[in-house]
């Protein structure tokens, strides 16, 4: 599918698309959280033999837009004990992050027709930028300050306790998962998202799950189960555990401010699955090249959307951890293996490279006058 | 730098939703306080002093051992991106370097596992302790002040299975 290079007036396409992009996105997870929320529900439900919702709209389809409103409208109580500028601005903290974070998501590469028969694939992406991974990391635990302001300014019990296990929790995971990361970058050999969905072009094989087998598949399997401590999904759910601590952080929390607290995670959900998928599951890529002419943007959806059913199948399956079973997990097994992972996907790397081959960094050529001594201005004076 | 100009506008654009969410219920929104229903939540009985109580100083020691950790991993982004391009023998001049640095932390890392930093099982170290005596006693039972009306008549049980039928 070829798209022609237009113009209106003086914007041109290629200096629209970003901002294309930004409402696309934003709009696609605002709209789609709800649905989430619907085949969460629906989807537990059924594994746990229930009906689940079925009332609003088609098939319960329209049960959590009903939520939303409802809570929008309800009232917005303000305890007495909190702390207000900190508590007011708790949930808008969480929520830049949340929906920020995707900007760097390569969605698909669009082919555009420059003109004259050449065709080039650009990215549909809100920011092609090279720090792409470390912009990505840097915001999803930017939203940890969101948690624990929101449970030290309630001024609450539960809410401090929930607050202060999230971020001992987040951090932790956090470690295993950047590791893990690494290693993916170390395979693509870049940290700009495009490109390291580029590098896993073609089959199955060349995605970088596949890569140095095993190495790769463990270093998966690290981020993944990171990846749900991170959103602080069940099993890992322990900062709203609410057989111990009512609703953890957003117990003080009602109307809007509370439903942001929802989609908040709903959002990181996607947002960290399609981190997943970019950087172990090929992003766009097709899995063979017999599939190519389905659009890159369908299968970028269909393996998001495959990672947030597996997020559900998993909450309805295992049950939630012991605190200490938690960071021994993360601190003790996880965080060893996922280095592990990467010395040796280095090691290996080393090893296998053939001695005849060039290298591919920039010669910096020595300056002509090397040996006179530089002039310095700022020194002039 | 202009790949930034769309990041700086989606984050204003996400700012602004959430600021409106929260302004939005704000305005939209009943406002009817009362005395109870502004209280802290404590499973519905009166809330027993403040919140802000001592916590367990693992919290702050786990934020520690992240930053120690996070420095490392900074440290390796640009290792792990440039590594993949280097001939034979920068390679394995990096993984020596690279080596050095791990093996300097896996120290560190070594001494805080066995000192115990890691450990959040409290019941696997207070285990070969004895008892204290006063948890031990028989304590006096709650009274509930009906104990003196005897026994209270419950229906009989039905034998198991019946309820089935």
């Amino acid at each position: 599918m070829v798209i022609p290079n237009f113009s209106i007036g003086p914007l041109h396409l290629l200096d629209v698309l970003p901002y294309v992009a930004i409402v696309t996105i934003l709009g696609v997870i605002l709209l789609l959280t709800p649905f989430l929320v619907w085949y969460e529900r629906v989807a537990l439900a059924l594994i746990q033999d229930r009906l689940g919702p079925n009332r609003v709209g088609p098939r319960g389809l329209l049960q959590a837009f009903a939520d939303g409103i409802k809570l929008f409208l309800k009232e917005d109580i303000r305890p007495s004990a909190i702390d207000a500028t900190i508590y007011y601005a708790a949930p808008v903290l969480m929520m830049i992050p949340a929906l920020a974070a995707c900007a760097v998501l390569p969605v698909a590469d669009l082919r555009i027709d420059m003109g004259g028969g050449r065709i080039e694939a650009i990215p549909f992406v809100v920011g092609n930028v090279n720090i792409g991974i470390l912009y990505l990391l840097g915001l999803t635990s930017l939203q940890v300050y969101g948690i624990v302001l929101a449970g030290w300014a309630s001024n609450n019990k539960y809410s401090l306790m929930g607050g202060l296990r999230s971020s001992a929790q987040t951090i932790s995971y956090e470690l295993s998962m950047t590791m893990a990361v690494l290693t993916g970058v170390l395979i693509s050999g870049s940290t700009n998202m495009v490109e390291i969905v580029r590098s896993q072009a073609g089959t199955v094989a060349d995605w970088n799950i596949a890569k140095f087998l095993p190495l790769g598949f463990i270093a998966t399997v690290v981020y993944l189960i990171a990846m749900v401590a991170e959103t602080n999904r069940a099993p890992f759910d322990l900062p709203e555990a609410e057989s111990e601590l009512v609703a953890g952080f957003h117990t003080e929390y009602s109307s809007m401010k509370f439903a942001m607290f929802f989609m908040c995670e709903y959002a990181s959900m996607l947002v960290i699955s399609g981190v997943a998928t970019a950087l172990w599951f090929g992003g766009w890529n097709s899995p063979h090249p017999a599939l190519n002419f389905v659009p890159g943007f369908v299968w970028f959806i269909l393996k998001v959307v495959a990672f947030v059913m597996v997020y559900v199948w998993v909450r309805a399956t295992l049950p939630r951890l012991r605190y200490d079973a938690l960071m021994a997990l993360g601190w003790k097994r996880l965080l060893p293996i996922a280095l592990a992972a990467l010395v040796l996907t280095a090691t290996w790397d080393a090893v296998r490279t053939p001695a005849d081959k060039k290298s591919g960094w920039p010669v910096i050529e020595a300056p002509h006058d090397a040996d006179k001594p530089v002039a310095r201005a700022s020194n002039a004076r | 730098m202009s790949g930034y100009i769309p990041i700086v506008v989606m984050l204003c654009l996400a700012a602004l939703l959430a600021a409106v969410m929260v302004l939005g219920s704000h305005i939209l929104g009943p406002h009817k306080p009362s005395r109870f229903k502004v209280a802290p939540y404590e499973c519905g009985v009166t809330p027993v002093g403040s919140a802000r109580e001592r916590f367990p100083v693992r919290f702050f020691l786990v934020a520690m051992l992240f930053i120690v950790f996070d420095v490392e991993t900074v440290f390796l982004f640009p290792w792990a991106a440039t590594f993949g391009a280097g001939d034979k023998g920068i390679k394995l001049f990096l993984l020596g370097e690279m080596g050095v640095f791990i093996a300097l932390l896996l120290v560190a890392y070594a001494y805080v596992w066995q000192a115990g930093a890691l450990d959040w099982s409290e019941g696997a170290r207070v285990q070969h302790e004895a008892t204290p005596p006063e948890a031990l006693a028989v304590r006096t039972p709650i009274l509930f002040g009906n104990e003196g009306s005897g026994p209270v008549n419950l229906p009989a049980a039905r034998p198991s299975g019946a309820a089935n039928v």
